[in-house]
């Protein structure tokens, strides 16, 4: 092979290695950069002087000497422990000389011929699925959604990659075209990831859109019923004139019965009978309320207690998937029975926000043939929203317990209340 | 005998709370003392005067020092976290510093009869676990303390420092002997060396808790799920 040739190949393998590893220390280093443009121009001085040592040098150990210790020199742009830094290099070398070693196994059994291409774009190849798989695991951990094709892509479109690498360098006569070829393969493995990041990030965006849309019509719902309340208190304070002419008759010719139940009709008239919860937190007013309305409306017998202030640092969108789930499936549960009943539960006390739901149910009797079969607690209420549930919960290190008895179900979370801003890792 | 005050500056309010406490006692079979205040100052002058309640009813909505004011100064100035504290308003949504006074409950008028007994009930229960004493022996001394004035317990090698409100007492033993003397509805063993009491917690994190006194407290690990379930257990429970 051509120097030239196996320099291209060197250099795009370099690459690519150097790109992974700009992926592993953005996932590995949670508070990141102090800079973004001096990162990349790190990185870039960082392929340079790798990529002349080793075409000049020609000495693997001196190789491997500057790798680790440049490699260890970026760690320095991220906000991280000394030990840390050590951890992040060592860990990063040893998944590298690992994949080496899985390509070199293979390529032995294979009986490949082309050495260059085992030895530094293989390896490369696979190191990437291996790190975005750790990426999507951190993901999954802060409560993330990680879909089936995610995962597929990640790890099959480097391995194909790898797959068509093997072909390009079979017997070809040209091999300067072959070298291009695999440069080409490794930049569009790049694009490819880079489009899937924004096509993640996307999903997720709609996802939480589709709650800030649902939050936002508890919103205007919760702004229709206090306006309602407010013009019947108007239409009230107008009246009040001629209520306290009604009273003082009543109070002179000593009626006292009339009286009584005067005053009573006028006390269910100041309360606001429509907005079912008014803590002063808009954010759970506005959700109880909309939905506690269709429990309402069921013919639900609804308690409540609510005691929180004005205030949370939970986040409204969390607040929302979290209530918004769980009463949906509550009143899902309630249709199906004769005596529905509904209780909820949102209180705050030293840091800790506790939100308890529980409701009727009637336990579905499955039949199988001839068998009856009765329902597991997965079947009854446990619907889809209850993950949403509990990968919100997660977000705030929070539990949620499912409970129930014969007749009632009880969903309890708890959280522990930060505002995101501070501990969720900042995705970029 | 209990002390259970009631603060509110509209009379009708402390003649109905003072009624229902009353008629309560009677029932109880229980002797109350209820003394009534017309305004904070007037309260917490009494407080300031070395007074003890077991349970202030205290209006929110108060003419010269609201209600929420009063508390932090029971709390912060008074450093007085036994009390317990029940608010009254005829309105919701208040911010963060109510929460900060960590009042037992918050009721809203009209009052309910029903809820003030609650109350009570709570405030009892509450009462007879922390008036219960800790007993150790330093040397050839017998110790007891009531529950309601320990901090915290800290391991150091062979001894246990017991931090109290005023003082801090050294003795022989170990965490796992201490905990079993106490209630675990309020001790909570958080870490290796840590057994902190839920009365002066202000702030839970599943990672560290900290005290009023803004002590901050890791906890270990092992530990974390475990103090999670019990705050969902005490919580299910009713506190």
């Amino acid at each position: 092979m051509e120097k030239s040739t196996a320099a291209l190949l060197y250099l795009s393998g370099n690459l690519f290695r150097i790109y992974v590893i700009y992926r592993f220390f953005k996932l590995f280093f949670e508070k990141a950069y102090r800079r973004n443009t001096l990162i990349l121009a790190a990185y870039a001085a960082y392929f340079i002087l790798n990529s002349l040592a080793f075409l000049l040098l020609e000495s693997p150990y001196i190789n491997l000497f500057t790798n680790l210790f440049c490699t260890f020199l970026l760690t320095y742009f991220y906000d991280a422990r000394l030990r840390m830094r050590l951890l992040a290099v060592l860990m990063i070398y040893a998944i590298n000389l690992t994949c080496e070693e899985i390509i070199y196994r293979i390529s032995l059994a294979v009986n490949s011929a082309e050495t260059l291409t085992v030895s530094i774009i293989a390896p490369n190849l696979l190191l990437l699925p291996l790190v975005l798989s750790f990426g999507k695991l951190i993901d999954l951990k802060f409560g993330q959604r990680v879909s089936f094709v995610e995962w597929i892509c990640m790890i099959f479109v480097p391995i194909l990659s790898i797959f068509i690498l093997s072909f390009a360098f079979n017997g070809n006569a040209d091999d300067t075209m072959a070298a291009i070829a695999t440069a080409g393969l490794l930049v569009m493995n790049i694009l490819v990831f880079h489009l899937f990041d924004h096509i993640s990030s996307g999903y997720q965006k709609e996802y939480e859109l589709a709650f800030q849309r649902q939050q936002n019509e508890a919103y205007e719902n919760q702004l229709r019923l206090q306006k309602k309340a407010d013009r019947q208190m108007e239409v009230f304070r107008h009246d009040i004139k001629n209520h306290l002419i009604a009273l003082q008759s009543l109070a002179e010719f000593k009626d006292n019965d009339g009286l009584v139940s005067y005053i009573n009709e006028m006390t269910t008239f100041v309360q606001k009978p429509e907005l079912l919860i008014y803590s002063g937190n808009t954010v759970i007013d506005s959700i109880l309320n909309i939905k506690l309305q269709q429990a309402k409306e069921m013919g639900a017998e609804i308690s409540t207690e609510v005691n929180l202030p004005e205030q949370v640092p939970v986040s409204p969108l969390d607040l929302n998937i979290i209530l918004a789930n769980l009463l949906d499936n509550a009143i899902q549960a309630l249709q199906s029975c004769s005596i529905k009943q509904l209780f909820v539960s949102v209180t705050y006390d030293k840091n800790v926000l506790y939100i308890e739901i529980e409701n009727t149910y009637k336990e579905k009797l499955l039949t199988k043939g001839s068998k009856l079969l009765t329902t597991k607690k997965e079947k009854a209420g446990h619907g889809v929203g209850l993950s949403s549930v509990e990968q919100a919960a997660a977000r705030y290190e929070g539990h949620v317990e499912v409970e129930h008895t014969e007749t009632m179900f009880t969903v309890s979370v708890l959280l522990y209340c930060f505002s995101q801003q501070e501990n969720y890792i900042i995705k970029q | 005998m209990y002390r259970i005050a009631v603060c509110d500056d509209e009379s009708t309010i402390c003649a109905q709370i003072e009624s229902i406490v009353l008629r309560y006692s009677e029932k109880a079979d229980i002797a109350i003392d209820v003394p009534v205040y017309y305004s904070g100052e007037e309260l917490y002058k009494e407080l300031q005067r070395g007074t003890v309640f077991d349970l202030i009813f205290l209006d929110i909505e108060l003419r010269v020092l609201n209600g929420i004011e009063v508390g932090k100064r029971i709390r912060e100035e008074l450093g007085n976290e036994i009390v317990q504290i029940v608010y009254i308003s005829s309105k919701q949504g208040y911010a963060m510093d109510l929460f900060d006074v960590r009042p037992l409950h918050f009721l809203l008028k009209p009052i309910d009869e029903e809820r003030i007994i609650g109350v009570i009930e709570k405030m009892r229960g509450l009462h007879e676990r922390r008036s219960q004493f800790f007993k150790f022996q330093i040397g050839k001394e017998y110790y007891k303390i009531p529950l309601q004035k320990i901090l915290y317990f800290e391991s150091c090698g062979k001894k246990i420092h017991l931090i109290s409100e005023d003082e801090i007492f050294e003795f022989y033993g170990k965490l796992i002997d201490v905990l079993k003397e106490l209630d675990k509805q309020d001790f909570l063993w958080i870490h290796q060396s840590y057994i902190v009491h839920n009365l002066y917690i202000a702030k839970y994190r599943y990672e560290s808790v900290t005290l009023i006194n803004g002590k901050e407290f890791p906890i270990s690990q092992p530990f974390r799920k475990e103090v999670r379930e019990w705050l969902m257990g005490r919580r299910r429970e009713g506190k």
